[in-house]
């Protein structure tokens, strides 16, 4: 089929499934391209919703990327609150209630939702959950007359809505029942100065408690019941996990993987022909370990839907493995890293060693110098890095970039051991923190030897 | 649940738990005490299936890692690093 006459159904309206259109069009510009999206905005950052929530961005307005005429502009067919209900492979067509949409290519982009827990006032009001930008804005008004926030699991959205509620100057506590923050994927001497930094804007955490019930007033949320305590609150937000939103495509019949996500190829392709999928409705392989894992960035989300809407169109691309860099900000510290840290290492019971050392940012006379942590993992036989966690005042996020590309191209400890850095006193110390940690990890295999 | 959602599902969780436990015994001074779970269920894999996942050897143990990670055991097209 000559990819002018393709029609392209894309289902999902966030980063993923804008980022297919998108491209869908530019390689193939005669192919039709229709997005369904249930809500009613598309090309807006969720992830700078707690920023402006904390008052840190002045207003929501500047967390839009493109507006809907922009996409008409180019071709791209843009079905605002339009909920695809079902998917027929066989008759290769989408269903929204009782109408129906015939595709040639498919591309599923329905992303996540919260994994709620199953609790006695789950359905109270006052429950938020932080995900579209309109509800955002009605939640931001409602902050105004609110008191007390008890936000529930110390993920990376409970950390920086925690940080930016306390900022805003609400009483905020962290409910968690890990034993220190993130606790499934960072380390605890890598998080230590994010949880002092939250405390020190007011933040209460309560490490080791499970939320068990959610007491209400008249139907309205007023406490938290933990483990260990009652909290009276004005608003609860729940920021638990991010699980694949894929009940259509399980109702299909595509195929699903062992985390829930749809298991797709490098191509993006599903386990039906002309069905692909991207960003956090699937599962991607992981670089290091080869497992498959599910709950991803946006930026992995965009490139996904990238490669996803070429190939829809007719282009030949492949998607690598991820390596997952992160990075964000708890407080004023920054934190990150790259593939697994030291407790992912443990739990997997991977053979690991562990290098790690706490270096400045700047030179140590410098206005404005931050200690920055970092620790590798290291395979005690190749030496090659397999993951790295970093926290400090500055310069995280391009650590752990640079530090993803050079473990995907195997980097060894020695590698970083001996490696060049910049130095300038306003910007880079004499010493690179990975060096110095690269070096702690020469020093521990030759203890090892 | 399939199998393999059901076993990755309760294995990440107890070898998170274990992980984390020692972890916790490395860097005591940054750690709290963390919610568990009781019973027969969490007893069992708590004290029989970590200590025997830990105790087979890495290479056997990732290869049946991969094996239950995918739908089949058929790893899908992508490319491989190390």
């Amino acid at each position: 089929m000559s990819s002018d006459n393709l029609r392209i159904i894309i289902i999902g309206g966030g980063a993923g499934g804008i980022s297919a259109a998108s491209t869908s069009k530019t390689v193939a510009p005669g192919a039709s391209v229709t997005v369904f999206t249930e809500y009613e905005d598309v090309a807006y950052s969720p992830c700078g919703i707690p920023f402006v929530l904390g008052k840190e961005i002045p207003d929501f307005e500047r967390l839009f990327l493109q507006t809907p005429e922009h996409y008409a502009s180019i071709g791209i067919d843009l079905r605002l609150r339009t909920a695809v209900t079902g998917i027929d492979l066989k008759g290769r067509t989408v269903s929204v209630g009782a109408e129906k949409y015939p595709w040639d290519r498919l591309i599923i982009a329905t992303g996540w939702e919260y994994d709620k827990p199953d609790i006695p006032g789950i359905n109270l009001e006052g429950l938020h959950y932080i995900k579209n930008i309109r509800r955002a804005m009605e939640f931001d008004k409602l902050l105004d007359g609110v008191k007390k926030v008890v936000v529930v699991a110390a993920t990376p959205l409970g950390i920086e809505i925690s940080g930016n509620l306390a900022h805003r100057g609400i009483e905020t506590h962290l409910v968690d029942e890990g034993a220190w923050l993130m606790s499934d994927v960072a380390d605890p001497d890598i998080m230590e100065p994010v949880q002092k930094s939250l405390e020190e804007f007011g933040t209460i955490i309560h490490f080791g408690e499970k939320v068990l019930e959610f007491r209400g007033r008249d139907g309205k949320v007023s406490s938290v019941v933990t483990t260990g305590r009652e909290i009276e609150c004005d608003v609860a937000i729940i920021a638990t996990h991010k699980k694949p939103n894929n009940r259509i495509s399980r109702e299909a019949g595509i195929e699903i993987g062992s985390t829930g996500g749809i298991v797709v190829d490098d191509h993006m392709r599903t386990s039906v022909k002309d069905v692909y999928a991207a960003g956090d409705c699937c599962e991607i392989i992981h670089g290091v370990t080869d497992i498959p894992i599910q709950g991803l960035s946006g930026s992995h989300a965009y490139s996904q839907g990238r490669v996803a809407g070429a190939n829809a169109a007719g282009a030949d691309r492949a998607y690598d493995p991820v390596f997952v860099p992160w990075g964000m900000v708890g407080g004023q510290v920054q934190m990150g890293g790259v593939s697994l840290g030291e407790t992912l290492h443990k739990a997997l019971g991977i053979p690991h060693i562990v290098a790690a050392a706490t270096g400045i940012s700047r030179a140590r006379y410098y206005p404005g110098v931050s200690r920055i942590r970092v620790k590798l993992i290291a395979d005690p036989v190749t030496h090659r890095v397999l993951g790295a966690q970093m926290s400090g005042g500055e310069g995280i996020k391009e650590r752990a970039d640079f530090l993803a590309f050079a473990i995907k191209r195997g980097a060894t400890i020695e590698d970083f051991a001996w490696m060049e850095n910049v130095y300038s006193p306003p910007i880079g110390a004499l010493m690179e923190p990975i060096a110095l940690a690269a070096q702690a990890g020469l020093a521990e295999l030759a203890k090892n030897k | 649940m399939a199998f393999g959602s059901w076993l990755r599902k309760n294995a990440e969780k107890y070898l998170m738990e274990a992980a984390q436990e020692s972890v916790a015994r490395r860097y005591p001074e940054y750690c709290a005490e963390s919610y568990r779970e009781k019973g027969l269920a969490h007893f069992f894999w708590k004290n029989v299936f970590v200590p025997v996942y830990l105790a087979i050897p890495w290479p056997v143990r990732r290869k049946i890692i991969l094996f239950t990670s995918y739908p089949g055991g058929k790893r899908p097209s992508w490319k491989k690093f190390g």
